[in-house]
């Protein structure tokens, strides 16, 4: 585990800096207003065609803001597990 | 142009929720380049509700919001714009135009409850005659039919199936009557509505559906609903009899001079449909041997009636245990309740099944004194007897279905059945000589198709062979015309006994229990009155000489076998009353 190697490899850390950023953002997206937007703006408030469009808009929106979220978390663990293989890679008889 | 509804307090709230959403989207950033598609995103979003929703959203508020009894009312009071419209009477929402025009594919849950709402409170007399709004309302329902939800939703608020397909119908039955109306609307249109309100259906039994309407509205609705066997047949039966008690004047249904009108009625619809579905009319005829009337007192057209009745006895169909169970019934219903202009009708209704209503024959359990007596009601006329003629080919190919069902059958069954036949339809009639000789070919025609089709029934060889010299000998000939009535059916079964004797004389040679060179026995006599008697005489005294005489083995032996198809006592029993 990352707690546990020592740091040792520059290449290591950047991409620990990258997972980092990218969980940030992942975090802050799911937490957008922006998200519960189609809640606002749905038939409670308003009806036609235009209401409808406006809803469907933002309902997908959410979907692909989440989906991009859940990827970027992915993205962050995928990095972390390069770092560590790097890391592994540089100690190869677990020395500090 | 469209329109759109809105409530202005949740409107001023969601542009407050958007400027705010928009402001979070600012101030969003990350210049990784992992996180580029999520950011393009963000972007996408953020241009958005910055170009399109906060300037529409903007322009609705700040409009006046828009009288709905105003000019536009005509055209706002559309079925396509019922959710608007719903929003706006029911629950007192502005109502603003839309730069958008409805997307007619889509069908949204508030859609769907509100068009249920509208339907239930509208007068649809004031759409029916309308093409445009027919079309709009069958797309949408059935769009709303396909989605369980959206028909759920619809549901919860439609429930006037009455007044919506009686108007439907009332205008299809004008159209096709031809009547001069304002209508523009054709039947597609209305048929597309009614397919429509099928579709909605849902889990909604049938009955609560087409008890709120006439049966002549149910029966162009039920059209649409898919049903098959029971189901159908059940349904059919439910309205027949509502319709009939309708015209009886035990209930006061406004629409029931539909039925008078020009094109199909009530009865008409039903059976044509049932005609679509073999097992639907089967058990149809269940329904309809316990009330005839229902159906007879009503249809115009009764040849769909009787279509309904053959396909449902038809022997592709039903097995004789079926068939046993509904024939003698119907038969006896006709009798009791509608003698008159059937009599072809029930011919082909027992044309399948003659073997059936052979002396022999055990199947149905009908006394000697029942079967005569309904054969005899349904070949009273000459008409009835030529239709008989006419439907050899039916009568073939039914008995050889019930010969070769699998049932036991015995050759003295069929022997009688061909003696019935010929008894049946050589007579004295049957004056018109070309019709004799048809009868006479109908007669030796099934017995050769029976004996080379049916390879399972306990014929001898000899038989069989007998039963074809019957079909390539004798033909009618014009001096015979003397002969008594039952002439052919005689001299048939005596050429066939005739033969087996002979057959029979040629395979115990072989066995070695005649000797080589025996007399023959003796042959039928085309010139005798009564062929049988002279044979049967003839054929006794030659047994006489058989080794071990009349009571030896040999003669036993061949006696049995003639006597299955020369039998006296069936000859006797083959007589029509």
């Amino acid at each position: 585990m990352s707690a546990t190697l020592p740091v040792t490899n520059p290449a290591a850390e950047r991409l620990r800096t990258r997972a980092g950023v990218l969980r940030a953002l992942a975090a802050r997206l799911e937490q957008l207003r922006a998200l519960e937007l189609y809640r606002d703006a749905g038939p409670d408030t308003w009806v036609g065609p235009s209401p409808q469009r406006c809803g469907d808009s933002l309902h997908a929106a959410r979907s692909t803001l989440l989906e991009h979220a859940d990827e970027l978390i992915r993205t962050a663990h995928r990095f972390e597990r390069q770092a560590d293989q790097m890391v592994v890679d540089a100690n190869p008889a677990g020395l500090s | 142009m469209g329109f759109l509804a809105y409530d202005p307090e949740r409107l001023g709230l969601l542009r407050r929720a958007i400027t705010q959403a928009l402001d979070e989207l600012r101030t969003l950033r990350c210049t990784d380049a992992a996180a580029g598609d999520a950011m393009r995103e963000v972007r996408r979003l953020l241009t958005d509700l910055e170009v399109t929703w906060i300037p529409i959203v903007d322009r609705v508020i700040a409009s006046s919001a828009m009288d709905v009894a105003g000019s536009d009312r005509q055209r706002f009071a559309a079925l396509d714009n019922s959710l608007v419209w719903t929003m706006a009477r029911g629950y007192g929402w502005s109502v603003a135009a839309d730069p958008l025009q409805d997307d007619a594919t889509v069908v949204t849950a508030e859609e769907a409850r509100a068009l249920g709402a509208r339907l239930d409170r509208v007068d649809p007399a004031s759409f029916v005659e309308d093409p445009v709004a027919l079309t709009w309302l069958a797309g949408q329902l059935q769009i709303i039919g396909r989605d369980p939800h959206l028909t759920e939703q619809f549901l919860a608020n439609f429930h006037e199936w009455g007044p919506w397909c009686d108007a439907l119908a009332r205008q299809h039955a004008f159209v096709v009557d031809g009547i001069e109306y304002r209508a523009h609307a054709g039947i597609s249109e209305l048929d597309g509505v009614l397919a429509g309100f099928a579709a909605v259906r849902g889990t909604l039994p049938v009955d609560s559906i087409v008890d709120q309407m006439h049966p002549y509205s149910a029966a162009l609705l039920i059209g649409f609903m898919g049903l098959r066997g029971d189901a159908l047949a059940d349904v059919a039966d439910r309205l027949m009899q509502r319709n009939w008690s309708d015209r009886m004047g035990d209930t006061d249904i406004p629409v029931a001079d539909l039925d008078a009108l020009d094109g199909p009625n009530t009865a008409d619809l039903l059976c044509a449909l049932m005609l679509l579905d073999a097992a639907a009319c089967t058990r149809y005829i269940g329904h309809f041997i316990e009330h005839p009337d229902t159906v007879l007192a009503t249809i115009d057209d009764v040849d769909l009636l009787h279509r309904v009745i053959l396909t449902g006895t038809d022997p592709t169909n039903v097995d004789a245990t079926t068939a046993g169970r509904l024939l003698p019934t119907l038969i006896e219903s006709y009798r009791s309740t509608y003698a008159t202009d059937a009599n072809v009708f029930l011919v082909d209704l027992i044309s399948p099944w003659m073997l059936q209503f052979s002396p022999a024959n055990h199947e149905w359990a009908l006394t000697p004194t029942a079967r005569n007596s309904m054969l005899a009601f349904v070949l009273e006329n000459d008409t009835a007897l030529e239709r008989l003629i006419e439907n050899s080919a039916v009568i073939t190919d039914g008995a050889i279905k019930s010969l070769t069902s699998g049932t036991p059958h015995q050759l003295e069954e069929l022997a009688a059945f061909v003696a019935m036949l010929g008894d049946l339809v050589v007579n004295e009639r049957v004056r018109s000589e070309q019709l004799r000789r048809s009868a006479w070919d109908m007669v030796c025609g099934i017995a050769g198709l029976l004996t080379v089709a049916i390879p399972g029934i306990a014929v001898s060889l000899g038989v069989a062979a007998a039963l074809l010299v019957v079909q390539s000998s004798f033909g009618p000939d014009p001096e015979h015309a003397r002969h008594i009535a039952d002439y052919g059916a005689d001299l048939a079964l005596t050429t066939a006994a005739a033969a087996v004797a002979d057959r029979m004389v040629v395979e115990l040679t072989a066995e070695g229990r005649l000797p080589p060179g025996y007399p023959s026995p003796p042959d039928a006599d085309p010139s005798a009155v009564q062929p049988s008697d002279v044979f049967i005489q003839e054929f006794m005294d030659w047994c006489d000489h058989l080794p071990g005489g009349f009571h030896g083995q040999v003669a036993d032996t061949i006696v049995r076998h003639v006597y299955t198809v020369l039998n006296p006592a069936v000859m006797g029993a083959n007589s029509v009353d």
